[in-house]
């Protein structure tokens, strides 16, 4: 069975700023140094007057990751991961 | 069914009715002619993306794509019915309502994702609807994922409808990899039964010369506003097509239908006269309603529930500045019967404890410990801008005052770390 896992974790995570846009790079997850090999869809919600950014991406081992950026702590977090 | 022959495009360039971006002006005129278009009379575009939660999942997750996909509630909040289904999955009869159960008896190898984010949707949906202001500022939002556009006098600007329609298409690809479908029409009846005809990816254009031609043959539930109950009645007078409906003496649908009776002498003839709303149609009630985790029959928990749905609803009030006078409460049971109950106050409000206090009293007639309750919702009705309210001429006037105080208090603190930052204790047990 495929699923989505939730993680909510935290996560160090490198970005880029390309044509007005934050893109995330890598991150740090439990050690584990994760290239992303591309984004494939953003959005953002609101936290009261703070937003958050959320990214789909697939990693380098096409995984599928969903990260988000806090603009309120500047956190970022990895929110689910595809499970099979 | 067979379908007249209709002008119908699809995005892979195989249509009888484009024309070059660079036509001449009379080219143009003779091109708009042939589309069926005099100059100046309406041209409605009716736009759906298609399966669109599902093929937003799709898009991110790019080996979904082609494959059966189920968006569904999550059955651990009791929301287990689906809520997209992609094209695939609709292949084996999965429809958006049904029981996330049956859904996986139908197609046990579906990829189905539970409890998505409906923020991410109405985000998504944001941005096709800024696309759709790029090509006119008359743009009726229908739903979260249809619109209705009227591009009526756009033509010198982006050329015939259908030049118009597979640009707004190919933008629509472009910028968010999503597909939609189209329909041009001189109404917005036929518009949205034209975008229908031809799912997923489709542009259609129904001329108002051959509307009846097209319509005849077609089922009446296929008309936008004729649902089951309709079309039952309708069948038992022998009417099964809109050609049977439109040919039926009107005067018997009145009788059968009242005022209805002539609008559907109407729709089935083609003719539909409502504009495409562009402006902001202010609300006439504003409501949360909650499936809840389990079964409740305590009357305790249900006052915590009704708390937390009154805040919500007197928060949105608040927010735009309006005041509501009746208060109504819903109540669906464990055996999903269901019933409502209302009560209008003297002063209109939009105090949560006010809603509050008689949404539980109406709970007290009816979810009062004897019958398991599965669902609660709270409205507010009856509508008007705040400062019309007497509220503060009220004897207790002191006490309201200090209530509102707080009130200002929670909602700065929410404007500013979001909703779930500050809650009542009443209000605790119900996260």
């Amino acid at each position: 069975m495929t699923m989505d896992q939730e993680i909510n974790q935290p996560i160090d995570m490198m970005v880029v700023f390309q044509k007005g846009r934050m893109v995330p790079v890598r991150f740090r997850w439990n050690g584990r140094v994760i290239k992303i090999a591309k984004l494939t869809g953003w959005w953002k919600t609101n936290e009261g007057k703070f937003r958050i950014r959320h990214f789909a991406v697939i990693d380098e081992n096409s995984q599928f990751c969903q990260l988000s950026y806090k603009e309120r702590t500047a956190e970022w977090f990895l929110d689910k991961i595809w499970v099979e | 069914m067979i379908i007249p022959k209709l002008r119908m495009h699809k995005s892979d360039g195989t249509d009888d009715c484009l024309t070059s971006p660079n036509m001449g002006k009379a080219q143009f005129r003779s091109e708009l002619g042939s589309c069926g278009y005099a100059r100046k009379e309406p041209v409605i575009l009716h736009v759906d993306m298609d399966a669109f939660f599902a093929s937003v999942e799709q898009k991110d997750r790019p080996w979904l794509a082609g494959k059966p996909v189920v968006v569904g509630g999550d059955p651990q909040k009791r929301r287990g019915v689906v809520t997209a289904a992609s094209y695939a999955a609709r292949g084996y009869g999965i429809k958006a309502g049904m029981p996330l159960v049956t859904a996986k008896r139908l197609c046990p190898h579906a990829v189905f994702l539970i409890g998505t984010d409906g923020d991410k949707y109405e985000y998504i949906s944001s941005r096709f609807m800024r696309i759709f202001y790029q090509f006119t500022p008359q743009v009726e939002p229908y739903s979260i994922d249809e619109a209705f556009l009227d591009i009526t006098g756009c033509e010198r600007l982006f050329g015939p409808p259908v030049q118009l329609a597979k640009r707004l298409k190919e933008r629509i690809k472009k910028q968010l990899g999503l597909s939609c479908s189209v329909g041009i029409a001189p109404n917005k009846l036929l518009a949205k039964l034209a975008s229908s005809l031809n799912k997923p990816d489709g542009l259609t254009l129904i001329p108002k010369d051959k509307a009846k031609q097209i319509l005849s043959p077609l089922e009446v539930t296929k008309l936008c506003g004729i649902g089951g109950k309709t079309a039952k009645i309708l069948s038992n007078l022998g009417i099964h097509t809109l050609g049977e409906l439109a040919s039926y003496p009107v005067e018997v649908l009145k009788r059968k239908f009242g005022k209805n009776g002539e609008w559907l002498h109407l729709v089935a003839n083609g003719i539909d006269h409502s504009p495409v709303f562009s402006q902001f149609i202010p609300e006439k009630s504003m409501g949360h309603a909650r499936t809840l985790p389990h079964d409740v029959i305590n009357q305790e928990e249900i006052s915590s529930v009704l708390l937390v749905l009154s805040g919500m609803v007197a928060r949105r009030l608040r927010q735009k500045k309006l005041v509501g006078q009746t208060i109504t409460l819903r109540v669906r049971y464990s055996d999903f019967a269901s019933l409502t109950r209302s009560e209008t106050i003297a002063h209109p409000t939009d105090s949560e404890h006010i809603i509050f206090g008689i949404a539980q009293k109406l709970a007290f007639g009816v979810a009062s410990g004897i019958r398991r309750v599965r669902l609660l919702g709270v409205s507010v009705s009856r509508l008007t801008k705040d400062g019309e309210s007497l509220q503060t001429f009220l004897p207790f006037a002191e006490y309201i005052d200090k209530r509102e105080k707080i009130y200002a208090v929670m909602d700065r603190i929410r404007d500013k770390f979001g909703e779930g930052s500050i809650r009542w204790a009443g209000a605790a047990s119900f996260i």
